[in-house]
């Protein structure tokens, strides 16, 4: 997430969920008197931005489908938006639903394998410590 | 943290941090060429717990009164620093740009590095105000150059720069408004290479518009840039004392300190509208020691500071995800991508630009305010080349770092 670091798979899907709950965290902050036009304004220019970015996906993947069919096309995207996501796919040995079959799909299941584990990282290091081991 | 300059011990001369006490030209003089370790009174350290406990809604004061020529002041003063080894032919642009500040520079620090190009004349020949220090010998890395200076430091903000980093007249003026929550304990603003004229410097003009417009924003609202870019960031020059300056245990110190800044509940925030313009690697000799020195940096420090990370929710996640993609990445491009192409179908190379709208719509957005849609369009195809590289080199350093455990310690200056 920063140059040198090679990466738009789970990080693109990562960052899109951060800004939808944007909205949600402002009108938290709104509620409790804290809220700022200027963080709205900026909720507001990061929506306009991913769905440019969504807009581009969509209509990429139309054209794609268009030259090479949908399966290639959902192939390609599954291969470049996660080659990770798709080994734990694999690992899950073919459990995956149609969910699983798109690259979007990969990308959040990936991301909340990842989540999860770092979550479940923590409490073992907690519990360790409470354990005194 | 040891210093190398430091090193000296005994024969040190202890700079005694003193508010009041700006050093000149003289004052470093008649200190000689060693320096002592300026400690952090344990009192300090409590302040500065305190001053975190009063932080509240209401802005603390950062300006005083304008200078004579109208500049505002910062209340405790700014010291600038810029570390320099053979730097003779930037430098000066660097220093220029400091001058034209909007803000009232109480100090400028170039840190002549043992440079064997002329940097410190170069230095010292634009203008009385500027302070050059050189170390009894090459201090080795960024960070030790850094806090070789720092014991010079006695202003309340301390501003570092790249020798080869000019920045935009406002820049400062616009990092600093930030600590006027009590709680900020770093400030780094936005980065655009200076010069867009090689393969890579195209690549890494896509990548700063891209990290810096999609990723790096949203960090910052949700309060955990991941990284405090060393380039131009400025800090509280005690909260810098607390932590021992700039770490030497990685080399990437610029991350190491936001990390650690993070682990004692400090505030760091980005700014989008203080530009800098670094001069970046034009060839491949360049690229691969800022490349490997990059990576590494990160690898060393989740190897560091994992444990704490754990415990901040938005930095584990973050680091998490963009440990996952890296690897994800390496594999995608290394592994799936060709054996697809060559086993299934060759279409199956399109995979490597498929994210290009992902990619493209920020960057133009980016580059549109600036201006530079043709130029954006044009460094596009770099990007992709830049990414092939950047997973090579993610793939090596990790490789080294938790595998062959051959780390990198020594600094190799990327330009």
């Amino acid at each position: 997430m920063f140059a040198g670091l090679p990466g738009t798979g789970i990080g693109g899907v990562f960052y899109i969920l951060l800004t939808l709950f944007m909205p949600l965290r402002e009108l938290y902050l709104t509620a409790r008197g804290r809220g700022s036009v200027e963080r709205w304004k900026f909720v507001g220019s990061r929506f306009i931005l991913f769905a440019g970015v969504i807009g581009g996906l969509w209509l990429q993947m139309i054209i794609l489908h268009a030259l090479v069919g949908s399966e290639t096309s959902q192939m390609m995207s599954m291969a470049a938006s996660g080659g990770g996501a798709m080994s734990t796919a694999g690992a899950f040995g073919q459990a995956g639903s149609k969910l699983l079959a798109s690259g979007a799909g990969l990308s959040l299941f990936a991301l909340a394998i990842v989540i999860g584990a770092v979550t479940l990282l923590r409490f073992a290091m907690i519990a360790k410590q409470r354990l005194g081991l | 943290m040891v210093a190398s300059a430091r090193s000296v011990g005994d024969r040190a001369q202890r700079v005694t941090w003193n508010p009041r006490m700006i050093a000149t030209q003289e004052t470093v003089e008649a200190a000689g060429s060693t320096v002592g370790t300026a400690t952090m009174e344990p009192a300090l350290e409590l302040d500065l717990h305190a001053r975190r406990r009063r932080a509240s809604k209401a802005p603390t004061p950062v300006w005083t009164s304008a200078d004579p020529n109208g500049k505002p002041r910062t209340l405790g003063g700014l010291t600038i620093i810029i570390p320099a080894y053979n730097e003779a032919k930037f430098v000066a642009d660097t220093i220029k740009s400091v001058q034209k500040q909007t803000v009232h520079v109480d100090q400028i620090i170039v840190v002549d590095d043992c440079s064997t190009d002329g940097t410190g004349d170069v230095a010292r020949a634009c203008g009385q105000d500027i302070v050059v220090i050189r170390p009894p010998k090459n201090c080795g890395s960024k960070a030790s150059a850094l806090n070789f200076a720092l014991d010079y430091v006695s202003s309340e903000f301390t501003l570092a720069i790249d020798a080869d980093t000019t920045i935009a007249p406002d820049g400062v003026e616009k990092l600093l408004r930030h600590f006027e929550n009590a709680n900020t304990g770093c400030v780094c603003g936005m980065v655009i290479p200076r010069r867009v004229q090689s393969l890579w410097e195209r690549g890494r003009y896509v990548e700063y518009l891209y990290a810096f417009t999609m990723y790096k924003p949203i960090q910052d609202y949700y309060g955990r840039p991941m990284i405090a870019s060393g380039c131009f960031s400025a800090y509280r020059t005690d909260l810098l004392r607390l932590l021992g300056g700039w770490s030497m245990r990685t080399v990437g110190e610029d991350m190491d300190l936001t990390w650690s800044m993070y682990k004692l509940g400090w505030d760091i925030r980005f700014v989008e509208e203080a530009v800098c313009y670094p001069v970046e690697p034009h060839n491949w000799n360049f690229l691969s020691k800022q490349l490997k020195r990059w990576t590494a940096g990160f690898a060393q420090c989740v190897r560091v500071h994992w444990r704490d990370l754990m415990h901040q929710p938005m930095m584990r996640s973050l680091v998490a995800v963009a440990l996952w993609d890296a690897l994800a990445a390496i594999i995608g491009m290394f592994v799936l991508l060709p054996a697809l192409a060559i086993f299934v179908h060759p279409l199956f190379l399109l995979g490597y630009v498929l994210d290009v709208p992902s990619v493209a719509v920020p960057v133009l957005v980016a580059a549109k305010k600036r201006g530079e849609v043709k130029k954006a369009l044009a460094c596009l195809p770099a990007f992709y080349l830049m990414r092939f590289v950047n997973c090579w080199f993610v793939l090596t350093s990790f490789w080294n770092e938790f595998v062959s455990k051959r780390r990198i310690t020594v600094f190799e200056k990327g330009h």
